[in-house]
């Protein structure tokens, strides 16, 4: 505080003195460049790459057209020659994103003497410039700094020497060194190259132009990547940090200032806590800004067809942002989307007049190029020769999802019989959560060691997208010749890679309003009723059956399909007495249904004990890992079953063909056989209530 | 883990190292004090918060708490906030931001709120305070405060269960642009709870939410457009896509759900 007033006044005499001397010289040509000469160029921005290098979907192993570098790179390439005066620049959030990138940095992390595939790529695309986003935290400071090959002045961040990095300058302005008291990375850079001008009679001359660059990412890397930042680095309001280097990089010689704004667009009144500080930074005397962090289009797309402009940015205020052309508070902005599937383009025309370029801007343009630009249907080509620059990092990868999870399994773990009974494919990922919770409450919140920590999960694929669309890990897996399961199964068996564990802490009256809403999936079953029932007649929401288990099966439910919803759930258990409905329970889920989805009683973000940066996923992942061997022995048992009733017509579900073997190898009775198929291929197994 | 910055005896030290350098710059005649000059502005107050929490900076924690015990209630919120981040002084964070919230300070009203409802100590818990507190911040326009006060009435916390006045404070909180807000008002539709059915206002606060990527928002949108094409609101994306970003957001949002 005291310092930055200080320098302020400092800095003003300075910048006054300096930009006193030019006029000295009066006016005329400085350099040897005619007044009125005039240069067109263009900014080129990319924004959240998050490691797209290659259009391609690591989990499915498929190839994706919709995204990458290698089809950004055709872009890149036409924009250049449309315009070959240029700069191009990259907004940050590189690093981190597909599996490639966590590949490179966690599972076999990239050494110094190798370049990420990501900057080797940013590298052959001869890159101006660039600055950091948020994402670029993610895997730790040692880690940045080494790929960054950039000192960052922290003890415990070792320095790296000569390691692979991108050959651009790399800028960061409002994160410093907490012990330092110094940015990170250089706060701004001058990026001088030699564009061909007009000089007024018409001749063509080679002209210096300078570019200085800024880079601000949001406060909220404190939060999100704490465990990685906190006491390490500190954070400054994006825009006292412009406005401390706006006038520095002036007055040592920058014709242009851009801002690259690893954030969007917000209209709320500035906070230097903001997330998205684009609109306030365009106030702070640059000549361009470039936004990203929020993956939207800006300006509105302009090919036939194009998506219209997000809502969020048409709410934005008219008078500060002109969503068509491209302006925000008069500066030209352009927000590149993400993956690589747009390219920002600002041309902008300036005029050299009494010794300074001066920017023409009613010739300024700005436009969000997608891959489908020519005539809004024909995808741009992959830059064929972009492939074989990653080859080795692409295969290592696919490898990778491949490659032994180092545990076994002694059976078929499916959700073909799910709704009837089998937890073959949930019990796993309950145990999973389980030992979670359990081990983050003995750490973290020890006065809570006392509650029981259940868990639940659903089937999350089981026939909701078609009749095969089931999940089945290991279907070969027998006691005599167990199954090695892949890096890749733990997505089989917790489907969403996007979810984070999260638990609660509830009564046991809303455990069972909890399992009450569950159970709504089932129709009514009228057991007088001759004609065919369907127990689940949609699998829309099949997500949210929710199956709940305890350690060693201490809870146990039955549900009584015959009664309305609401009043299903009999004989609910705990270590062998009937729920209490002001015990105190802990239940391991996910994000989601701790936040809300699906409209339980009372989950709704209120009751969240322990929110984790972990994915779901990863947690299944490592406790496969710790245990090694799965059995079946340890995971036959279900925690519920239906509340047995005779029925006087049959009773079915839809599932897989062909799986009634499976049924049987798991000891499920009430599976009796398999009928017909329906109209949409799935198969009706007969389903006896009494079993 | 935690930096010992905030102890009691580093935080006098600090602030005796900083009296001596004050006093020195005092005497080079510039015009800091916050007794001569005219009131900070929040940003400006805010901005030294950020050194204070984060550069650990003993100038800025001190420059933060004269502001505070002059009675500047953003000073005294961010105070607060600082207290509340650690062991040893959170107890002194619920005094600072009653003394905030008395100031009119909204989000250190929210903060108490937060606190009665849901303390560390169980035995704290004050369900009416928790009302009050959420209320005086509500009525002032903060969005998460009037989503915890619909939440509380919703589900019969420290009174009678009443899901239409629950769900009202959830739209005043989605008006305000609460993301979280606007999820729990979609649910009330599609369920007809507290409010009447309305699929349609359904899916335009569901993607709405999604777009301020609330991660449960994010997630059932991906659901969603995994079983039809998205026609509602101003475009439609894959669902391969939306699962995509909910990924990538899950690394930061994963204490976005209050």
């Amino acid at each position: 505080m005291l310092r930055y007033k200080t320098r302020t006044r400092t800095t003003l005499l300075v910048t006054t003195l300096a930009a006193a001397l030019p006029l000295l010289n009066g006016c005329g040509s400085s350099g040897g460049i005619a007044e009125g000469t005039t240069v067109q160029l263009a900014l080129l921005e990319t924004t959240d790459l998050h490691s797209n290098v290659l259009g391609y979907n690591y989990y499915s192993l498929s190839a994706d057209t919709t995204v990458g570098m290698d089809r950004t790179a055709t872009l890149i390439t036409s924009a250049r020659s449309e315009n070959p005066n240029n700069v191009l620049l990259d907004d940050g959030d590189v690093i981190q994103g597909t599996l490639l990138g966590d590949y490179q940095a966690v599972a076999s992390p990239v050494p110094c003497s190798d370049t990420l595939a990501v900057h080797k790529a940013m590298n052959a695309l001869k890159f101006d410039g660039g600055g950091m986003g948020n994402h670029e935290f993610n895997y730790g400071l040692t880690f940045l700094s080494q790929v960054t090959n950039r000192d960052f002045g922290i003890t415990s961040v070792p320095k790296p020497n000569g390691c692979g990095s991108p050959t651009f300058p790399l800028v960061l302005t409002n994160v410093s060194g907490v012990a330092s008291q110094k940015p990170i990375f250089d706060p701004y850079k001058i990026i001088t190259k030699t564009f061909s001008a007009v000089a007024p009679g018409g001749s063509t001359v080679q002209v210096p132009i300078k570019i200085g660059i800024m880079s601000f990412v949001p406060p909220q890397i404190m939060s999100w990547d704490a465990k990685n930042l906190t006491g390490l680095v500190s954070v400054d309001g994006p825009v006292e940090s412009a406005k401390k280097y706006v006038p520095e990089i002036r007055s040592n010689g920058a014709d242009l200032v851009v801002a690259l704004s690893h954030g969007g667009l917000d209209a709320s009144a500035y906070s230097p806590n903001m997330e998205n500080a684009g609109l306030y930074l365009s106030q702070t005397g640059i000549d361009a800004l470039l936004l990203g962090h929020a993956h939207l289009i800006f300006p509105q797309a302009k090919e036939t067809g194009g998506p219209a402009i997000d809502p969020s940015i048409k709410a934005l205020p008219a008078s500060q942002v002109d969503y068509v052309n491209g302006f925000v508070n008069g500066v030209p902005a352009v927000m590149a989307q993400s993956w690589g599937r747009r390219l920002g383009i600002i041309k902008m025309t300036l005029k050299y007049q009494g010794g300074k370029w001066v920017v023409q801007k009613d010739k300024t343009t700005t436009e969000a190029r997608g891959f489908k630009y020519t005539d809004g249907k024909t995808n741009v080509a992959a830059d064929p020769t972009f492939a074989p620059l990653v080859a080795k990092e692409h295969d290592a990868t696919i490898a990778y999802a491949q490659q032994p999870l180092g545990a076994t399994t002694d059976f078929e773990m499916s959700a073909f019989f799910a709704l009837v009974g089998d937890v073959s494919a949930i019990q796993i990922v309950n145990q999973a959560q389980i030992d979670y919770v359990k081990t983050y409450i003995a750490k973290a919140l020890p006065a809570k060691a006392g509650i029981p920590v259940i868990s639940c999960s659903a089937p999350f694929k089981a026939g909701r997208n078609g009749p095969t669309d089931f999940t089945d890990v290991t279907p070969s897996a027998t006691s005599s010749n167990p199954a090695s399961l892949q890096v890749r199964n733990p997505g089989d068996l917790y489907l969403y890679s996007n979810n984070n564990v999260q638990a609660v802490q509830i009564k046991g009256a809303d455990l069972k309003n909890w399992l009450e809403t569950s159970a709504k999936q089932f129709a009514q079953i009228d057991p007088t009723s001759t004609a065919e029932q369907d127990l689940v007649p949609s699998y829309a929401t099949i997500y949210n059956y929710d199956v709940f288990y305890a350690e060693n099966n201490a809870l146990t439910y039955q549900i009584d399909v015959t009664q309305p919803i609401g009043s299903r759930i009999v004989h609910l258990m705990y270590a062998g007495a009937a729920v209490d409905p002001n015990a105190d329970f802990i239940v391991a889920t996910n994000d989601y249904r701790a936040g809300g989805g699906g409209n339980f009683p009372g989950i709704d973000g209120s009751k969240t004990i322990i929110k984790s940066p972990d994915a779901n996923q990863t947690v299944v992942s490592n406790y496969l890992r710790s245990i090694k061997v799965v059995t079946r022995a340890g995971n036959d048992t279900p925690s519920w079953s239906f509340a047995k009733v005779t029925t006087a017509g049959p009773v079915i579900l839809r599932s897989q063909s062909g799986k009634l073997a499976v049924a049987q190898a798991l000891g499920l009775a009430r599976v009796t056989a398999e009928g017909a198929q329906d109209a949409s291929g799935y198969a009706k197994y007969a389903i006896d209530l009494s079993k | 883990m935690r930096n010992n910055c905030l102890s009691p005896r580093r935080a006098l030290i600090g602030i005796t190292a900083v009296m001596l350098c004050a006093l020195g710059f005092f005497a080079a005649g510039s015009q800091w004090s916050s007794i001569a000059s005219p009131p900070p502005a929040s940003a400006e107050i805010e901005a030294v918060a950020l050194q204070a929490r984060w550069g650990q900076s003993p100038q800025a924690q001190w420059q933060l708490r004269q502001w505070a015990e002059a009675g500047q209630a953003v000073a005294q919120r961010e105070l607060a906030t600082l207290m509340a981040s650690a062991d040893d002084t959170r107890s002194e964070a619920l005094m600072w931001y009653v003394r905030a919230a008395s100031n009119q300070d909204a989000e250190a009203a929210y903060q108490a709120g937060e606190i009665y409802r849901a303390p560390i100590h169980p035995e704290q818990r004050d369900w009416a305070k928790a009302r009050q507190y959420y209320l005086q911040a509500a009525q002032a326009g903060h969005g998460y405060a009037a989503l915890a006060l619909g939440r509380m009435i919703k589900n019969g916390e420290g009174g009678p269960a009443d899901a239409e006045t629950g769900v009202m404070w959830f739209r005043r909180a989605a008006e305000r642009g609460n993301a979280q807000a606007k999820f729990l008002l979609a649910n009330a539709y599609a369920s007809g709870e507290g409010v009447a059915k309305d699929m349609d206002k359904y899916y335009q606060l569901l993607e709405e939410s999604a777009e301020q990527h609330f991660p449960p928002a994010m997630h059932e949108l991906a659901l969603l457009a995994e079983q039809r094409s998205v026609t509602h609101g101003a475009h439609a994306e894959s669902a391969s896509h939306l699962f995509k970003e909910a990924e990538e957001e899950r690394r930061n949002r994963w204490q976005q759900i209050r």
